[in-house]
């Protein structure tokens, strides 16, 4: 029998597949904004679970923000990313040295 | 085994190798296809939790929108994938990996240690209940989101307009507007010569 404990599982490991992932692709900019739409998507998975556990509406009101401000940070991302790639020619973050940080 | 633990299962599987296949494809056009169906999948997990809406608005926001915008993106950049294979930097691999298998298995045992039945609810009507609340209760954080929205849109094209470029073709509006008759036609006299042989 499913129940909401096998949501979790996957909304975890979908999490963990994103953290992963920031690790594995982290020279290419256009992979870690990837990974971080999934730790975003694992995120509203939880705050949907929960919401249907305690039969309460507000994790999904929750839920309804958020995808908006991923959407507006995806966006923005892509922007400073389009920015970055004409300035040096690739999205890649070892390159971005020119503050000498 | 019930008919709703078969969806589960096939939805959760695909949800599962769809997001490996994301952080593993090296082609970066691959990995968000591989998104875009990790996403329809997950929608599809979020409609058997009943929450018809925003599994809907997953899809449009995400599918419709913000991947389409990521895959234009993807295709303007030259990525070479054999770039950035660092085969020196397996060990960090490896170390990575089994550090996140370590935490999957931690929580799956801390999530099994209670059992949550899904209690599903017939009559309910999963936008008309959340629109209820965000037009009442939460109205102003929904009129602010609107503005972020619109903020952040202004910022996005201001980040990447450069302005005139002179090796382009572009419109000048305030001529299109103060042309006049006497800038299109030019008027010519004599006679109009006329081909007998066609």
């Amino acid at each position: 029998m499913i129940g909401l404990e096998h949501y979790m599982i996957i909304s975890i490991i979908i999490f963990v597949i994103g953290l992963i992932g920031i690790a594995l692709n982290r020279h290419n900019m256009v992979s870690l904004l990837m990974s971080i739409e999934l730790i975003l998507l694992s995120c509203n998975t939880n705050f949907i679970i929960f919401s249907k556990m305690h039969q309460n509406l507000i994790g999904e009101v929750f839920v309804f923000f958020v995808l908006a401000i991923a959407a507006i940070e995806t966006a923005i991302g892509l922007a400073i990313m389009v920015v970055i790639y004409r300035q040096n020619d690739s999205v890649d973050t070892e390159k971005l040295n020119e503050l000498k940080g | 085994m019930q008919p709703f633990d078969l969806i589960f299962i096939l939805f959760a599987t695909s949800t599962l190798f769809t997001a490996a296949m994301v952080v593993l494809s090296r082609q970066a056009v691959q990995s968000a296809l591989f998104l875009i169906f990790t996403f329809v999948n997950v929608s599809a997990l979020w409609m058997t939790l009943q929450s018809e809406f925003l599994s809907l608005a997953l899809i449009f926001v995400y599918v419709g929108a913000v991947m389409t915008l990521l895959l234009f993106v993807v295709m303007m950049f030259n990525i070479d994938p054999n770039e950035q294979t660092d085969v020196s930097h397996i060990i960090y691999n490896i170390f990575n990996i089994s550090i996140g298998i370590l935490v999957i298995s931690l929580f799956i045992v801390l999530i099994l240690q209670f059992e949550a039945p899904i209690t599903f609810v017939t009559d309910q009507n999963s936008a008309l209940a959340l629109g209820k609340v965000l037009y009442s209760d939460y109205v102003i954080p929904f009129m602010i989101v609107s503005m972020v929205l619109l903020i952040g849109m202004v910022g996005a094209v201001s980040i990447t307009f450069v302005g005139k470029r002179s090796d382009r073709k572009s419109q000048n509006i305030s001529e299109q507007i103060f042309t006049n008759k006497t800038n299109r036609i030019k008027m010519v006299s004599g006679k109009l010569k006329v081909d007998k042989k066609q």
